[in-house]
């Protein structure tokens, strides 16, 4: 099953067409990538934490939409009955489409950091391994949960034009509404709690809320492989703040916070598509 | 064979030979990495007169003392708009040429700077390109000057003279800035390296494509 699709779904131009453009993208920002006075190691570091800053917004949109219609458009154009008449079952069909998807996307995420990965070698003569093996790890996990997420989406719905509402609406409330200055989750938290609950004030608690997103939990598993001055600053601390922050909201947490969005949204989606009438 | 078996054995073929050419290409940018250049600049701008600038640390020389080689690549600076980049191993003894990682360790921009120049003094009436130096200044220094007396009491309007001596004090010496640094991002081999790693991308992506609809 995960064959076929797979199969199905390298042919398609338009993929390759986007791969090959966000290839060259990176390819670009590899090279010309310049920081001021620097080391060549160091540059290539900070090449590479560019790199995280726009897969943190890009690569949610490439997974939702390599995934967002697997299953909806077979449901929407009767395929599924097809899928299904020769000795699939549903999870043989929902595996299928899930492990296939995941390949193609982690093929483009590999792509992607070949190509950037070529172009700051190329021009600082250095790689730092440990870190480009890290950073991709991490990034494999973060489109991975995407992909689980538009899967889940797409088993749960039975037309195209639910699909795409659902896709967008993951996009909103996981990423923008994280990254979006003014309207942020953060901020969300605060006002319910202090506000709302007239409680006292607690930085933590804000910052444990907005941790469950994946994009939180990319920015600050990535920190876990860029030296120390190069960590992005993901939590919001008091001014008089000091010592390290709580163990909930170490770089470690991302993993298992990765590993809820990897599992929960397949088995909810898994449960929705098994019980869903087909006809 | 039939006419379609063959078709897709061309396009396979095709694939094949443009991944391959795409992935020599994506590496062949690492096996010829850009060769440093020395860059030799006169923008750098001083109105201080020599026993100021070598109390600051910078290193002042005369104009006569320079080898021929110095002189040349300061006079072809001077005539190129304040730029001149030569290779390495074609500079001069007399310039100092730090790389990009020596300067990053000084956390000081003037130590940095001044790591990185020496201070020409121009001989007068030298047969010489005119100084880039901030000559302009000469009357805003020469006003300071007048101003400010003892305790600022005295005032006094500088006269053309003197804000001509301080003009000939300024173009007199001549800061020169000289490092060892990666060619222009625009020049000739970062683009020459650039077009061969999107050509690779393109040929990887076309190709991929192509053997894709093959199997």
């Amino acid at each position: 099953m995960a064959k076929k699709d797979f199969r199905g779904a390298r042919r398609s131009r338009s993929l390759w067409a986007v791969a090959t453009l966000l290839g060259l993208v990176t390819a670009l920002i590899g090279y010309s990538y310049e920081a001021y006075q620097a080391t060549p190691t160091t540059s290539v570091q900070r090449m590479f934490s560019q790199l995280v800053l726009l897969l943190m917004l890009l690569l949610p949109i490439v997974a939702l939409v390599a995934s967002y219609m697997s299953i909806a458009g077979e449901r929407e154009s009767g395929g599924v009955k097809f899928l299904l008449s020769v000795p699939n079952t549903r999870r043989d069909v929902f595996v299928g489409k899930f492990v296939s998807r995941l390949g193609i996307v982690c093929a483009g995420v590999v792509f992607m950091f070949v190509t950037a990965a070529a172009g700051g070698y190329a021009r600082n003569g250095t790689l730092p391994l440990t870190l480009v093996a890290g950073l991709l790890a991490m990034t494999l996990l973060y489109g991975s949960v995407f992909v689980s997420i538009a899967i889940a989406v797409s088993s749960a719905v039975a037309a195209r034009s639910r699909a795409i509402a659902a896709a967008v609406g993951s996009y909103f409330v996981l990423v923008l509404l994280f990254v979006v200055p003014g309207l942020s989750v953060f901020m969300i938290a605060q006002w319910v709690h202090r506000t709302l609950l007239g409680m006292e004030a607690n930085l933590d608690l804000y910052n444990a809320v907005t941790y469950v997103s994946p994009l939180t939990a990319y920015r600050k598993g990535t920190n876990m492989f860029f030296p120390d001055e190069m960590e992005q600053r993901v939590f919001q601390r008091a001014a008089d703040a000091s010592g390290d922050l709580p163990v909930y909201l170490s770089e470690e947490v991302s993993l298992l916070v990765f590993a809820v969005w990897l599992v929960v949204p397949l088995a909810v989606g898994y449960l929705r598509f098994r019980g869903a009438d087909l006809q | 064979m039939s006419p379609e078996l063959g078709s897709l054995t061309r396009r396979s073929k095709i694939g094949a030979v443009l991944v391959a050419l795409g992935i020599a290409l994506l590496i062949v940018p690492s096996l010829a990495p850009v060769q440093p250049v020395l860059y030799h600049e006169t923008n750098t701008g001083t109105t201080e007169n020599e026993t100021m600038l070598e109390r600051q640390g910078y290193t002042v020389v005369e104009y006569e003392e320079l080898s021929p080689r110095a002189q040349g690549l300061y006079r072809t600076a001077l005539r190129n708009d304040g730029h001149n980049t030569v290779r390495v191993g074609q500079g001069a003894e007399a310039f100092p040429y730090p790389s990009e990682s020596e300067l990053a360790e000084y956390e000081d921009y003037q130590q940095r700077e001044i790591a990185s120049s020496i201070v020409i003094e121009r001989p007068e009436n030298a047969d010489l390109p005119p100084a880039d130096e901030p000559l302009r200044a000469a009357e805003y220094r020469a006003r300071d000057e007048s101003e400010g007396g003892e305790n600022g009491e005295t005032r006094t309007t500088p006269s053309e003279a003197e804000i001509e001596q301080l003009r000939q004090q300024i173009a007199t010496y001549d800061v020169i800035n000289t490092r060892t640094g990666e060619p222009p991002l625009g020049g000739t081999q970062h683009l020459l390296r650039m077009a061969a790693l999107l050509v690779g991308v393109v040929g990887v992506g076309t190709g991929g494509y192509l053997l894709s609809t093959h199997s």
